[in-house]
């Protein structure tokens, strides 16, 4: 089953637009959600959740978007822009949640909240930008989540926040009915554990793939003028040109086999097609 | 939906506290003799009440602002009519707890439980029902910046507006040309009136809010 | 069973996953019969991604090496110990050609490239 389906969805703003956003994401697994910033990444997850009107379809859980404030007792969610009103402290944050999700689990939280190192009686205000992540995460893990969904969670952060925010969505999958949406601009962190990769820009879906067809896809040409314009124009997808010779972002099925190619690692191809159109 | 409600009585707790020191530093400060010509104690009290169910309420709505809460508050398994829901509940509930606390507390002060009371009471239960009726829906499409400002002027604006009528004598309680039974009917169906508007204000706010974009 | 993934070789992560658990198999550590550690888990343990293991698993048993089944997981399968061999052979073939190619750009003769070996040799052998 999958986890979600999205398709042909979209959402006009002034000056930006989603378009034909179409993607799935299977079951038991971790989809990192990539574009640079203002690409649409956080319109498609407002979009998922229903915090923003759109076209097209979409389907969490297996239920259509009419159901979604009823899916969202299984999705937890942790954004970028929303915070827990600054005046209270976690413990008051539990008793709210804890009014709100039939499937709390307050020991669970708790637990959670210690594991983070999370004060309990400080105000929110004075938490740091990371423990406000880290209790929206405790808070995404503590009722029956099916679907995690992550909205530049670690952008801004130290390294050490990252690592225990990635142990915590790797414990998370290890149900395979568990399922990880993660967005993010930095893409260094979840480079290894993605399973799915789905690149955004414009507002418009690049591609989505599992991130072994990706390096099967994609591979990178080091060679000078002449040798990059000898490749066929249809396997071109970016180009870097230096003082000592060019480097270009190529499909593999469109050049010959002999052609020796590195592997493209999912920053680069942000980076290869972010620069547009190489022809 | 009961997390929503805890969340707003979190949050406006010190407020409320506070508003119930005045209350009943209210209550003692008029329990002093007045003459029954002026408007009765009572009701200057349960005004307050109403000023303290609207402030409070307002409050909510700032404080939402403030911390983009609805966003959030839309990530969870609530719908958007039950987050407006949850407003108008409080605001009910604030006024309701502070008249049950009161009703008793009648007793004491001078005048007791004339007609003259409960009916002023029941008038200002009204508007102050007529008063959500109208502010909820306006925040929502204003935002409350906007409002306090027209609030603000509303406000005032009304107590000159009944000062002056208080003081050219023209309209009082007790010269009015009703016998008693139409004067209960009037009250009686001005209070049904404000429910009535008050159940059409949350569907206004529930449409306002479903078009809004968050 | 030692499982590590390291980053600065260049090689892909299934790949590296393959030849650990070939290793394991050939020196025994990993009897035929014996259970696979689960996808997820080793996924969390080296911080991979699932379908990477899951890639990994598939291709050693279409290479014959594990049998998966449904429901229970993988399993290693009795070796034919003298094909795991070969495979490491051919291996240690590839790693001489480099070799050999690196050492002609460097101008060293077929001598000093002995020599080299021994010296390597010796210098493993103590480490082990």
């Amino acid at each position: 089953m999958n986890a979600l389906e999205l398709k042909n969805v979209g959402k006009a703003y002034k000056g930006f637009a989603l378009k034909d956003v179409s993607f799935d994401l299977p079951e038991g697994y971790i989809m990192g959600f990539i574009g640079e910033n203002g690409a649409g990444k956080s319109t498609t997850i407002k979009a998922i959740l229903g915090l923003v009107h759109s076209e097209g379809d979409i389907c969490v859980l297996g239920r259509d978007k009419k159901e979604i404030t009823a899916v969202k007792e299984h999705i937890g969610v942790v954004l970028e822009e929303a915070t827990f009103p600054d005046q209270l402290n976690l413990l008051d944050v539990e008793s709210i949640l804890r009014g709100v999700y039939k499937t709390w689990d307050q020991a669970r939280f708790l637990a959670l909240a210690d594991t983070f190192r999370l004060d309990r009686k400080k105000k929110i205000k004075d938490y740091s930008r990371g423990m406000k992540m880290k209790l929206a995460l405790a808070a995404a893990l503590s009722h029956d989540s099916r679907l995690l969904i992550l909205d530049e969670p670690t952008a801004g952060l130290d390294p050490v926040v990252r690592d225990e925010v990635l142990d915590m969505l790797l414990e998370f999958i290890q149900q395979p009915d568990h399922t990880v949406l993660i967005s993010s601009h930095i893409i260094s962190d979840l480079e290894r554990v993605c399973d799915y990769v789905t690149f955004i820009h414009e507002g418009r879906i690049l591609f989505s793939m599992s991130k072994e067809a990706l390096s099967e896809e994609f591979g990178i040409f080091h060679g000078g003028e002449a040798e990059v314009a000898a490749l066929p124009r249809e396997a071109l997808c970016g180009l870097r040109r230096g003082k000592f010779g060019c480097e270009a972002l190529v499909r593999r099925s469109c050049v010959a086999g002999n052609i020796p190619l590195e592997p493209a690692g999912i920053e680069d191809i942000m980076v290869f097609y972010g620069k547009g159109d190489p022809q | 939906m009961k997390g929503l409600l805890h969340k707003e009585f979190m949050l406006v707790g010190k407020q409320l506290k506070l508003g119930a020191v005045v209350f009943i530093a209210l209550i003692f400060l008029f329990n002093l003799p007045k003459d029954s010509d002026s408007f009765s104690p009572a009701s200057y009290i349960e005004a307050y009440t109403l000023m303290m169910s609207i402030v409070l309420t307002m409050s909510t709505f700032a404080y939402d602002e403030q911390t983009k809460w609805n966003i959030y508050a839309l990530s969870l398994p609530v719908s958007k009519n039950q987050i407006v829901r949850s407003k108008y509940l409080f605001a009910l509930i604030i006024l309701g707890l502070t008249s049950v606390v009161f009703v008793p507390m009648m007793f004491f002060l001078p005048g007791g439980f004339s007609e003259e009371q409960v009916f002023s009471i029941q008038i200002i239960i009204s508007l102050a029902l007529l008063f959500i009726a109208l502010m909820i829906p306006l925040i929502y499409r204003f935002g409350t910046q906007k409002f306090r400002v027209a609030f603000l002027a509303i406000f005032f604006g009304s107590i000159a507006l009944a000062f002056l009528v208080k003081q050219l004598n023209l309209f009082s309680l007790s010269s009015f040309q009703m016998d008693e039974a139409g004067l209960n009917r009037a009250v009686f169906f001005l209070l049904l009136l404000s429910v009535a508007l008050l159940v059409v204000s949350y569907f206004i706010s529930c449409r306002i809010f479903s078009k809004k974009e968050v | 069973m030692k499982l590590a993934i390291s980053n600065a070789t260049g090689v892909p992560i299934y790949e590296q996953l393959k030849r650990q658990i070939k290793a394991a198999i050939l020196a025994g550590e990993l009897r035929g019969g014996e259970a696979l550690p689960s996808l997820r888990t080793v996924a969390r343990e080296l911080r991979i991604s699932v379908l990477t293991v899951t890639r990994a698993y598939t291709e050693l048993e279409q290479e014959g090496f594990v049998a998966n089944v449904q429901g229970k997981g993988c399993y290693v399968r009795e070796q034919d110990s003298d094909l795991l061999r070969e495979q490491f052979l051919r291996r240690a073939e590839e790693g001489l050609g480099e070799a050999i190619t690196a050492a002609w750009q460097a101008g060293l003769s077929a001598q000093e490239l002995h020599g080299m070996l021994d010296i390597l040799l010796n210098e493993k052998h103590q480490g082990e």
